[in-house]
């Protein structure tokens, strides 16, 4: 349902409908994970991410590298208290 | 929104992501780019503040009220960036947090500046309507730092915000009320204070009262105090507020 709003591709969340059977690949995200141990809990997290499992992936060889940068920090006030009250399909549209 | 915000005001940031109720945007500057980056960041939080509340006019799905206000936060320094296989996957350090703390300041609605940032940074312009405000913001490095910029006329800053972090002093407020008036009142009363407390539960009312003898006249010299719990109430009324 929320595919037809055209929100972007976390929120289509395309693995949630994946066949949980499916037949072992190396290069499928379940046994990528399966190869770094992970928790039940985790692999759930990561089938449902798309998101979640790129930075699971990434984060073993992450860098840190100093730059000077503007950093800006937004808010849309009230949203909790309108994110109560709407439908949550208003929410996550708006 | 989202899409609305990083297509018409912050185009190409170096780096952005949802924070739940808001966005972190991220620009990477040097010495040549600073008072251009730091002027388009400020000019395009003021012009946003701004359009807001209009901004999803016309929208054919948006058949409901949304949020009309917008709190920015913006501060300058060194970060670090968590970097894999080319891909930026977040960022980290005091700019960050000063900025998202800063951004609490903005209420109901406006930009905050760090007040160190400004120093040649922005162009002049861009700051038409700001003024130097004092805010005490704890961080990790210091106890606090003393200045922010911002527009009086979107954002209010609240009192506790403006006295020194870790440094307090009791405040006396005082009110004369005659013993008839203060009977009419009844057993709870409520009396105004200037100032937010910083402690609200341990504030109390003290009355100071003439002795009274036992043949009913007053003492020439001699009074009463008494001590009573007291409870702090903030009441408000559409957009204002009293203590």
């Amino acid at each position: 349902m929320l595919a037809t709003f055209g929100l972007g591709s976390s929120l289509c969340n395309p693995h949630r409908a994946a066949p949980q059977d499916q037949t072992a690949d190396p290069d499928s995200p379940h046994e990528q994970v399966a190869a770094h141990g992970s928790t039940p809990i985790i692999e759930q997290v990561w089938r449902e991410s798309v998101m979640h499992h790129e930075l699971f992936n990434l984060l073993p060889a992450a860098t840190g590298e100093s730059q000077f940068v503007v950093v800006l920090f937004l808010d849309v006030r009230g949203f909790s208290s309108f994110a109560g009250s709407a439908e949550s399909v208003e929410a996550a549209l708006f | 929104m989202y899409l609305r915000v990083l297509t018409d005001y912050f185009v190409d940031p170096d780096f952005f992501k949802p924070t739940g109720d808001g966005l972190m945007l991220v620009y990477v500057h040097d010495e040549a780019t600073l008072q251009p980056v730091a002027s388009l960041a400020v000019d395009r939080a003021v012009r946003l503040v701004v359009d807001f509340p209009s901004l999803l006019e016309g929208e054919p799905m948006l058949n409901f009220e949304t949020p009309r206000r917008l709190g920015i936060g913006i501060a300058r320094g060194p970060a670090t960036k968590l970097v894999s296989q080319d891909r930026t996957l977040d960022y980290s350090g005091r700019p960050l947090n000063l900025a998202a703390r800063l951004m609490d300041f903005a209420r109901p609605s406006g930009v905050v500046l760090d007040g160190q940032f400004v120093a040649g940074a922005i162009e002049e312009s861009v700051l038409e309507g700001f003024s130097q405000d004092k805010i005490y913001i704890k961080e990790s490095r210091s106890i606090h730092r003393p200045a922010g910029w911002l527009n009086s006329a979107w954002t209010t800053i609240r009192d506790e915000a403006r006295r020194p972090i870790g440094v307090f002093e009791w405040v006396l407020e005082e009110e004369k009320v005659p013993l008839s008036v203060l009977a009419e009142r009844g057993a709870e009363f409520q009396h105004g204070l200037t100032r937010t407390p910083a402690f609200p539960d341990e504030i109390a009312i003290k009355i100071t009262h003439d002795s009274i003898l036992p043949n009913g006249e007053q003492h020439p010299t001699m009074n009463t105090f008494e001590s009573f719990p007291a409870q702090f109430r903030r009441r408000c009324w559409r957009t204002r507020c009293v203590l």
